[in-house]
């Protein structure tokens, strides 16, 4: 009960060495819950996922199954179906990103400014967003169809295509109808983000820009686009991600066909799972494409920081 | 050279009129301060000058051009911000050098302009900074740098000091001041702190209500206010405002009755078109009223008791607040000793020849001087 209970007079040792290590590993303690929890939900599935991907792993053959090292890997270096759906993956991405990013900043600017009937525009442009994938995926299958849809006559009329065909029938042309349903998918995404982060630029640096003589582009450049960079990287990041990981469209407008031809990754790795019923090869494609992402995204998040300096 | 004229300027938000019937003409190089409270159109007025802001009516001429139609960029005028708008991407040397890279001048004019501007304001040391890494003074100093880098035909300040601290605000006011003697231009400055507008000013407007109440000198605004208003503006502390009454002092002259009080007689050479038994505001300066002997030189001295009911001693002065009849007054000594204490029955002394008076409906002043 005294002051001096737990001094070196009173207990007779060095309280010193415990104390000292003890605070040290306070934090984690507290944190511990909180990292098992993540442990638990997040990186065990992840480890048991990849271990398939080294793995024997037929659903049909159990007996076959076993650790077979990086054999997996090897079959898919060898597997012309796997470049073609990575390269597939690169181009879906690619373009659905870009033109989203371009399209949304677009919208964004025109939303930045008052007009009249603004919020009703503003309400129409983020109702693609309140689409199911299913249903806008359908809704653009039906838009290529020449017998449904004006569509494809427009395409021919202005000469992009050479008469009014269903291109998601066309091997070379395919991958373009999931991308152009992408592209009007996303584009509220960018348009939300950015038109937030422009509102949070102060007006005043607008008009100290003008006094300081910058014309309309001069401001966009110097104030508008230093201010949206990493908005802009960080979304693009987060669509990428997103895009490339997501094979409803595709598989709801041309299933990845014909032949292959608008495979992506994702919608690879789900025909050689639940059709093939491979889980081992399946895992190993899924493997290789969160290892690309996990690069892309750690580029890109470089890039930000050095942007932020 | 860059004279700015405002003719007859107006600036409506739909149905409200911000700024009305604006008329000024401001010579090259003149100093010239918009004082008056918050509300009352200054900044406004200002931004309509920088060309932030439509105007709405009048013609403003910046030299020899009317510049209503032109964009801001093409005013040649600075402005510092009162929250300085600094580009927060920007570094310290960036930001000076903005506005010169928009015109795309050579490299070695911007170097140069630049630090003429940084060893004018002291921003040595700073420059490799952004904005998040200064302290308010210094933002404020940068705020100036990037306006002076430019060679403005006008500059323009909205508040720039009522971000600081006191001490710091007393300071950089003083620096202002030097800046103008070493930069000689044009300057146009809104603030609703009466000090900085007598101390800065070549010229003060005051303004209420989206009009112009009176322009003159600081030594025109303080000691011969145009209006009640002004009169209670300018000045700390402010002017007592007694309603009175012109009454005869029996002698054939007029006095101003203070209501249960004593009738201080008026100048008649002075307050031509005053008539007994009419009502008006008198007004009179907490420091020329003062105990006997405690006051400075008085030129017509009037003697009278009266209660201290209050002391608040500042250092350097003491403020009594006295009754004067039925009203309470203040009054301001100087040097005070060290025993001035609420007491009753003191000898007070007003000076006769600084009174003023306005009229009690229009509040204007009725004084010769002003007609
Ligand atoms: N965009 C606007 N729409 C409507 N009224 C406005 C607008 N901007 C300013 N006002 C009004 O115009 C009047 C003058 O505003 P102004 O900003 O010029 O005042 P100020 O004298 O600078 O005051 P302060 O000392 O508080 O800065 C105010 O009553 C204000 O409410
Ligand atoms: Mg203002």
């Amino acid at each position: 009960m005294s002051i001096g209970a737990d001094t070196r007079a009173a207990t007779g040792r060095s309280p010193h060495l415990a104390r000292r290590r003890l605070p040290a590993a306070e934090p984690y303690f507290y944190l511990a819950p909180g990292i098992a929890l993540v442990a638990i939900v997040m990186l065990v599935p992840l480890a048991v996922g990849v271990s398939f991907s080294f793995q024997n792993y037929v659903i049909f053959r159990p007996s076959a199954r076993g650790w077979i090292g990086i054999a997996n890997y090897v079959d898919l270096w060898s597997d012309r179906t796997f470049w073609l759906a990575l390269r597939n993956t690169a181009r879906w991405t690619f373009w659905s990103v870009a033109f989203q990013l371009f399209l949304g900043l677009g919208l964004a600017l025109i939303l930045n400014r008052p007009f009249f009937g603004r919020p009703i525009f503003q309400s129409l442009v983020f109702l693609p967003w309140a689409v199911p994938t299913f249903l806008s995926g359908l809704n653009w299958q039906w838009l290529y169809n020449p017998i449904v849809s004006p569509l494809p006559g427009w395409l021919a009329a202005v000469g992009i295509l050479d008469e009014p065909r269903n291109i998601l029938s066309d091997p070379d042309l395919a991958l373009y109808g999931p991308i152009t349903a992408m592209i009007w998918w996303g584009i509220p995404f960018f348009a939300i983000t950015l038109l937030a982060a422009l509102r949070s630029i102060p007006q005043d640096l607008y008009e100290a820009a003008a006094i300081d003589g910058a014309s309309t582009w001069q401001s966009f450049r110097h104030i508008t686009v230093p201010f949206l960079l990493p908005m802009i990287t960080i979304t693009i990041m987060l669509r990428t991600v997103w895009v490339a990981n997501s094979p409803d469209l595709i598989f709801v407008m041309t299933g990845g066909g014909p032949a292959s031809s608008s495979q992506i990754l994702p919608n690879y790795v789900f025909t050689t799972a639940y059709r093939a019923l491979d889980f081992g090869y399946a895992s190993a494609l899924a493997t290789v494409l969160m290892v690309l992402l996990v690069i892309y995204s750690v580029f890109l998040l470089f890039v930000r920081g050095r942007l932020g300096q | 050279m860059a004279e700015v004229s405002l003719r007859r300027v107006a600036k409506r938000y739909g149905s409200f009129q911000a700024v009305e019937n604006f008329d000024l003409d401001i010579a090259h190089e003149e100093f010239v301060v918009f004082v008056g409270p918050s509300g009352c159109g200054k900044s406004t007025t200002l931004r309509m000058i920088a060309g932030l802001e439509d105007i709405s009516d009048g013609e403003i001429w910046i030299g020899e051009r009317v510049v209503n139609d032109l964009p801001p960029r093409a005013r040649n005028i600075s402005m510092v911000f009162q929250n300085y708008a600094l580009y927060p991407h920007m570094t310290v040397r960036q930001s000076q050098g903005f506005g010169l890279r928009m015109a795309r001048r050579p490299k070695e004019e911007i170097a140069e302009k630049v630090n003429r501007a940084t060893s004018l304001l002291g921003l040595q040391g700073l420059l490799a900074r952004r904005p998040a890494a200064l302290s308010g003074g210094q933002r404020q100093r940068v705020a100036m740098g990037r306006a002076i880098v430019r060679d403005p035909d006008v500059f323009l300040f909205d508040e720039p000091l009522s971000n600081l601290d006191a001490k710091l605000r007393g300071q950089m006011r003083t620096e202002i001041k030097k800046l103008h003697e070493k930069v000689r231009t044009t300057v146009i400055y809104v603030t609703h702190d009466q000090v900085e507008a007598m101390t800065l000013a070549d010229r003060i407007v005051v303004m209420r209500d989206g009009r112009i109440e009176q322009v003159g000198t600081p030594y025109e605004v303080f000691h011969t206010p145009a209006s009640r208003f002004v009169a209670g503006f300018i000045g700390s502390p402010p002017m007592n405002l007694i309603d009175a009454r012109i009454v005869g002092d029996g002698q054939g002259g007029l006095a101003v009755a203070v209501p249960g009080g004593p009738a201080l007689p008026i100048d008649p050479a002075r307050f031509v078109g005053v008539r007994a038994d009419t009502e008006v505001t008198l007004g009179l300066r907490p420091e020329s009223i003062a105990p006997e002997g405690m006051g400075g030189p008085i030129e017509r001295p009037y003697g009278f008791a009266a209660d201290i009911g209050l002391v608040e001693p500042l250092g350097s002065e003491a403020l009594l607040i006295l009754a004067l009849g039925d009203v309470e007054v203040t009054a301001r000594v100087f040097r005070p000793g060290p025993r001035l204490a609420p007491e009753a029955g003191v000898r007070f002394v007003i000076d006769l020849n600084d009174l003023h008076l306005f009229d009690d409906t229009t509040g204007r002043r009725l004084d010769r001087r002003s007609e």
